[in-house]
């Protein structure tokens, strides 16, 4: 017992170690950010380990460590539906995966709430990313292995090193609630807790973070269109960007809009589940409605029936798509942080 | 006074290299925000526990076991401390206190660990109890034995007269 003390304060000793050294930066590498906003958050590279070999388990056996109320990041690609519960995610802030034949990422940084999905293939090379130990406007800097460059996991950009300016492939997903997820995709794999890393799964570090309104951190760019912590939806297309807030669409169920002279419509039929679609359908926009008595959307221009998944089930359109559009999802203080032109939907 | 002192500025000092992220009057407040009360608690139970000490052995009068007393003292202040620390995580995504929570396991197991993160707060309140007990125990027994040398130096006077 004494033996493990003193190798876990020699653990304890070596992670601080670094500290002095790892905000160093090489400034002749390229960047797009101001190196000196780039700080270190502590950890060594890797010192929170991502996870690269993820094991999967069935829907059933996530219900003996998953109660309803966890909220899982799941994603659906090529029919392999797949669920991250945030209670893992918490401790490895990454996961490198492949789903449905795609070499993907899945991250979260708990202090913005941003749940990200991207592709990993950057210029036909396969990236695997693991944590940077370093923070930019307090959001996580993901480092890829292969050449070292640092990701901003907000901007789902490179910021610095081989790789800066380079944008990575978003891939649309679900934040949802464990009993939502699994009624919808039973089949769905979940995450195994067997990590190969000892874990304490199923205690959130963070705490009442979540809950309570304050921030404890400095933050770029404040703005008081809407409380700090308000999970907002994000979207972004070339350069203009656009956030509603998820209790909107939550409370609508469905809204129509313009962003960037493009038709969206953005759906949500379970709490904490919203879902955006590019609401045009063979060069027809089409506006949809809530259908209470069915639980589906109905689009005014043809009375079809459309379903969450975007796949009108009923009705003159029966059978097509709506094309299923990334987002960004996080705490309000984030996206206008990262994005201080941001407009807003009211 | 100077004990406390060094019992705050060793607090606040770690909680300095443990958020690098942030710049050291930002991290100080935070910590303070969050954990004013452990902080300043400890400090002044550990300034009033050395100073009963000193004025115990001034008079000639060793109020409680000192090594016992030292042990149970330095053992609770450094384990309310370790356990207010786990509410500085949310100072930074990626921080050194999300590491050491998550090297726990590998001392104490998993589920040991789920508990002491669960309640952490409360365990370190627990330890500054202690703390503030122990040091409430040491002042009410320095009286007890101030009361009892009192009463011999009266009687002297009496016999004297």
């Amino acid at each position: 017992m004494r033996i493990e003390i003193l190798l876990f304060i020699i653990i304890l000793a070596g992670t601080l170690l670094p500290l002095g050294s790892n905000a160093i930066l090489m400034a002749e590498e390229k960047h797009i950010i101001p190196l000196e906003q780039i700080v270190s958050g502590g950890p060594p590279p890797d010192g929170i380990p991502s996870i690269d070999s993820p094991k999967f388990i069935s829907a059933n056996d996530g219900d003996k460590f998953l109660a309803d109320s966890d909220k899982v990041v799941g994603i659906n690609i090529n029919g392999d539906i797949r669920a991250y519960p945030l209670q893992i995610l918490v401790w490895h802030e990454i996961v490198n995966d492949n789903v449905g034949g795609i070499p993907v990422a899945i991250t979260y940084c708990p202090l913005c709430f941003t749940n990200k999905v991207f592709g990993r293939t950057v210029n036909n090379t396969i990236l695997e990313f693991g944590t940077s130990g370093k923070l930019y406007n307090s959001n996580l800097v993901m480092s890829d292995r292969l050449s070292k460059s640092l990701w901003s996991q907000a901007l789902g950009e490179g910021i610095v090193g081989k790789y800066a300016g380079i944008k990575l492939q978003r891939l649309p997903f679900d934040v949802a609630y464990w009993k939502d997820w699994k009624d919808l995709y039973p089949q769905s794999k979940v995450l195994s807790k067997d990590t190969g890393s000892a874990r304490p799964y199923g205690v959130d570090p963070y705490g009442d973070y979540y809950t309570s309104p304050d921030i404890l951190f400095p933050i770029s760019n404040r703005d008081n269109r809407l409380g700090l912590k308000e999970v907002v939806i994000g979207l972004e297309d070339e350069r203009l960007y656009k956030a509603y807030k998820l209790q909107d669409i939550e409370k609508l169920k469905v809204i129509n809009d313009q962003f960037n002279n493009n038709s969206v419509a953005l759906f949500s039929l379970h709490p904490i589940m919203a879902r955006v679609f590019d609401s045009s359908v063979n060069g027809q926009t089409l506006i949809f409605q809530y259908s209470p008595t069915n639980n589906k959307f109905t689009d005014k221009q043809t009375g079809s029936q459309w379903d969450f998944e975007g796949k009108s089930v009923e009705g003159p359109l029966k059978g097509k798509h709506l094309m299923r559009l990334p987002f960004d999802e996080g705490y309000w203080f984030e996206w206008v942080a990262f994005h201080p032109t941001t407009k807003l939907y009211s | 006074m100077v004990a406390g002192s060094i019992c705050l500025i060793t607090y606040l000092f770690i909680v300095i290299i443990t958020t690098p992220n942030l710049p050291a009057f930002t991290a100080l407040s935070a910590a303070i925000k969050v954990n004013g009360i452990i902080i300043f608690g400890l400090a002044i139970a550990i300034g009033a526990q050395i100073y009963l000490s000193y004025c115990g052995k001034s008079m000639e009068c060793n109020t409680v076991n000192k090594r016992k007393g030292f042990v149970g003292i330095s053992s609770s202040t450094a384990l309310s401390s370790f356990f207010s620390f786990f509410s500085l995580v949310p100072l930074g995504c990626c921080g050194s206190w999300l590491l050491i929570l998550s090297l726990l396991p590998s001392v104490f197991g998993s589920s040991l660990s789920v508990i002491l993160i669960q309640y952490s707060k409360a365990l370190s309140y627990i330890g500054l109890f202690i703390v503030i007990g122990y040091t409430s125990f040491s002042a009410i027994e320095l009286k007890r034995k101030l009361k009892i040398m009192e009463i011999p130096e009266a009687q002297k006077k009496i016999s004297f007269m």
